[in-house]
């Protein structure tokens, strides 16, 4: 989009275009979530699988040190698989509850408008910016 | 006598003229230096507009321009100030953060583009303050516009005016030198009459006294002036017959 269009947007208009995103998404998400669960719980059933075996061959004192060492590597690997998993399983379900949020918060028409212009009508009535000084005090720190 | 009312009346018209001379070189003097106040507050960085009422009532129309095109400098210099003050950021960081954060906002980048619902009430509460800033910058641009086209304006006046100044001082150069002859003309005309007063036994020909002695003896009329100037001639105080005179005299 052309700066030129981004400026002329109007409130109504952005909110109209985050709504579409977050409807589009909470479309999206549910089966984004399932799939990333069936993951997980396969993830799980695989590492205990490949703990298992680790121990027993711990268990049995192995002389098999090949068969050990390849059993530890197997469950390590498949944990690393488990953690990966879990972690992409907490931020799906993190976004899909944002989701969930902020796609109420953004269709109540009787949504609290002042705070979010609040501060492009300070510009507006020849006050300092806001965000652009936070910005540039941080690039100043930078 | 004759002679000398004639130098004297050009003694006095030329006084005349240099009195006039010396008011119109200080008239140009005073306009010059007016002229020099103005083109120094129009060039320095001046932030007050003069007050002196001698320049505001100025009938010079270049300095008048000049003035009034350093005032309207100024006023539109506070403008762009007073606009820019507010502006902290350039266009194109303004341009760049408003893309971010509409990309951020309204565009589907998958599960990772979602953000809690305070970060997205803070982007969009950014999203349109810089919508405003991008507005300050239009308007700061064409605050800036302004400024140089009234600088270009100011700093034709300014030629103009130095120009002016340069012709003005050519004038006053040639004034002087009228005045520097005139003067010259005057103690020239001063030393004459000095000349003229140092030899007035001579002012009356010998041959023209005893002329009028003769007219005198032979008690004809004579004249006021011809009285006066066988009075100032010394020959008549020379002549030892005064019976003979007043016989004359008498006679007549």
């Amino acid at each position: 989009m052309q700066t030129e269009a981004l400026v002329a947007l109007t409130p109504d208009d952005l909110v109209r275009m985050i709504l579409k995103k977050q409807r589009d998404l909470a479309k999206a998400l549910p089966d984004l979530l399932k799939s990333r669960e069936e993951e997980l719980s396969r993830a799980y059933q695989l590492t205990k699988e490949a703990r298992m075996a680790y121990k027993n061959l711990q268990e049995e004192a192995s002389t098999n040190e090949e068969a050990t060492t390849a059993a530890e590597l197997l469950y390590n690997e498949r944990e690393e698989f488990r953690r990966r998993s879990e972690s992409r399983t907490h931020q799906l379900r993190n976004a899909n509850a944002n989701v969930q949020s902020t796609l109420m918060y953004w269709s109540d028409e009787e949504r609290p408008w002042t705070s979010l212009l609040e501060a492009a009508h300070r510009v507006a009535e020849g006050h300092p910016p806001t965000f652009a000084s936070k910005q540039l005090d941080g690039g100043q720190q930078a | 006598m004759t002679q000398k009312k004639s130098i004297e009346a050009q003694l006095s018209a030329l006084t005349a003229e240099v009195t006039s001379l010396k008011e119109r070189r200080s008239i140009m003097r005073h306009q010059r230096a007016l002229n020099g106040l103005a083109i120094a507050y129009a060039k320095r960085g001046n932030t007050e507009p003069v007050a002196t009422p001698e320049l505001k009532n100025s009938d010079n129309e270049h300095l008048k321009k000049t003035l009034e095109a350093k005032d309207e400098y100024l006023k539109l210099l506070a403008q762009r100030d007073g606009l820019s003050r507010n502006v902290p950021l350039p266009r194109s960081t303004i341009e760049k953060r408003l893309h971010h954060l509409f990309k951020a906002l309204a565009r589907n980048t998958g599960p990772s583009g979602v953000h809690p619902l305070e970060t997205e009430q803070r982007m969009a509460a950014e999203f349109f303050e810089f919508q405003e800033l991008h507005r300050k910058v239009d308007l700061l641009d064409v605050a800036n516009r302004e400024l140089t086209e009234q600088r270009s304006t100011l700093q034709a006046n300014v030629a103009a005016l130095n120009k002016e100044q340069r012709q003005r001082r050519r004038e006053e150069q040639n004034l002087q030198r009228t005045l520097d002859v005139a003067l010259e003309n005057a103690r020239a005309l001063r030393r004459s009459i000095g000349r003229q007063q140092r030899s007035r036994p001579q002012t009356v020909s010998v041959e023209a006294s005893e002329t009028l002695m003769a007219k005198f003896k032979a008690g004809d009329a004579l004249e006021l002036d011809e009285i006066q100037a066988m009075l100032e001639h010394s020959s008549l105080f020379q002549d030892p017959d005064p019976t003979e005179m007043t016989d004359a005299t008498t006679e007549a």
